[in-house]
């Protein structure tokens, strides 16, 4: 049975965990706090780096809202210098995933972070939550498709885990590292008993989730195999790249797909036409899709931004989370599960796939 | 009309099945006429998009042809080739697709023989499955 602190100064879950935010700020535990926060009633949640324990009170770190990752922004904080000063970066655990990928691709610097993560229920799609903005996950209905379809929705990585479910007022604090019981034993929290409660739910989620999930995926095979069928899947696609830039995954500075290799004379688009007959224009976006599949789908962590990226709503997030299952699991590979586990395409192996080659 | 004639691209590393394609043709080894060779520093640097543009131009099948694994003129390219290629095949499995079309071979400089053979065997399998309506559709 894990232990915690139940921190109990407020009722409501975001505010406490507000108010615990606000707390390792104000003990000078961190210089500053990164969570997600609403500027403005209605105009969603987003990443914030926060130095005043009076802004840090106001988070919302259950929020039902995700409109980008907080691995890019933990990328962007560190990819070039490690921190300095401690910083606490509440993540949700897609994000954490996405941490995890980054830092084995040196992308992320892990020096000073403090990962403040939690069991997420999930969060809306945008327009669902900017028409009736809430700041928790209570109707399951409205929750996004990769919400929907998560079965790693506890964090497996970082320093604390929050959570609310289970928990009759408040939320516990979970140590989930030795620096994050230090800084609980620090602000003076007694460690207690996390209620079973707790468990129950969880696995009640569980249940639910990979239910979901196989669901998706049996109705995604169905509809979307095949030439045809992927066709059908794409057909709306402008070829905006939106997908590729909210990628989290994604982090190449200089993309394939926006290279001159793309980019054709006349001549080339006129013996194409000779050999298909046809030439689409916006440019053919089964080829970027598969393309991208092929790149990401090796450390896709299933965060589902790519769909919340799309302006003509393609699922994106469906085949990408669809077919990194089959590209991980050939590789029994699981991205975001473990630091030390090489990504897919960093580690070779002279005695592995022996069919594979004539 | 005759009979169907596949269109393969073929990605060969510069250190062993480009040696080897020489080989085959300086032995005067008969092979298809359907293999368009593309000579590659390293079957490592051929990407995953290189061989779905092929193949979406309108190549009934595609190869890659490197180093036996421990061979490598780059210790670990053909090693990355494998991996790539396996993404691609589970890709396209997974969506319902003919991964078959895509083919992998270690052929080394001294295995003209079995350069013809591979070729052959990929040529008549390609054949049997007949043309890709992958590219007709995928417009």
């Amino acid at each position: 049975m894990s232990k915690g602190a139940w921190i109990k100064t407020k009722k409501d879950p975001n505010e406490a965990a507000g108010w615990f935010l606000a707390e390792l700020r104000r003990k000078d535990i961190v210089k500053g706090v990164m969570a997600q926060k609403e500027m403005y009633p209605g105009q969603g949640a987003w990443h914030y780096l926060l130095k005043n324990p009076e802004d840090i009170e106001k988070t919302k770190v259950f929020i039902p809202f995700m409109g980008s990752s907080g691995a890019t922004a933990l990328s962007k904080l560190t990819k070039d210098k490690p921190l300095k000063d401690p910083v606490a970066m509440v993540l949700r655990p897609c994000e954490v995933r996405g941490v995890v990928e980054l830092t084995k691709y040196k992308q992320i610097q892990l020096d000073n972070v403090i990962i403040i993560s939690f069991d997420c229920v999930g969060t809306y799609e945008r327009t669902t939550y900017l028409n009736n903005p809430t700041y928790l996950p209570e109707d399951e209905e409205k929750l996004r498709g990769a919400c929907k379809r998560c079965k790693r929705f506890t964090p497996n990585f970082g320093d604390i885990t929050l959570t609310y479910l289970g928990i009759s007022e408040g939320i516990m604090a979970i140590p989930t590292s030795e620096k994050g019981e230090e800084i609980l034993k620090s602000l003076g929290f007694e460690l207690v008993e996390v209620p079973a409660e707790r468990e129950k739910k969880l696995a009640e989620l569980q249940e639910k989730r990979e239910k979901a999930r196989e669901e998706q995926f049996t109705e995604f095979k169905k509809e979307y195999s095949g030439m045809e069928g992927q066709l059908k899947f794409f057909g709306k696609c402008i070829n905006c790249k939106n997908c590729m830039e909210n990628c989290p995954i994604c982090f190449c500075k200089e993309c394939f797909f926006k290279s001159p290799s793309l980019t054709w004379d006349s001549e080339v688009y006129m013996d194409m036409l000779d050999n298909k007959g046809a030439v689409r224009m916006p440019e053919d976006p089964i080829f970027f899709q598969w393309g991208r599949l092929a790149h990401i789908t090796p450390s896709c962590i299933g965060c589902g931004l790519c769909t919340e990226a799309c302006p003509v709503g393609i699922d994106v997030g469906l085949i990408f989370s669809y077919v990194a299952e089959h590209v991980q699991g050939a590789f029994d590979y699981e991205a975001g599960r473990s630091l030390d586990e090489s990504p897919i395409l960093m580690e070779f192996k002279e005695k592995e796939l022996e069919d594979l080659a004539m | 009309m005759g009979e169907f004639e596949p269109k393969i691209v073929g990605f060969f590393c510069n250190w062993c099945t480009s040696s080897a394609a020489d080989l085959a043709g300086t032995s005067r080894l008969e092979y298809p006429a359907n293999i368009r060779p593309i000579r590659v520093p390293c079957s490592g640097t051929v990407d995953p998009v290189y061989l779905l543009r092929a193949l979406r131009e309108g190549a009934d099948g595609v190869m890659i042809g490197g180093c036996h694994p421990g061979d490598c003129h780059y210790i670990t390219g053909n090693l990355k080739a494998r991996r790539r290629v396996k993404i691609v095949k589970t890709i396209l499995e997974s969506l319902g697709l003919p991964h078959e079309r895509v083919l992998l071979a270690w052929i080394s400089g001294a295995e003209g023989a079995k350069f013809q053979r591979v070729v052959t065997e990929f040529t008549n399998k390609l054949k049997e499955m007949g043309p890709a309506d992958l590219s007709k559709k995928w417009q």
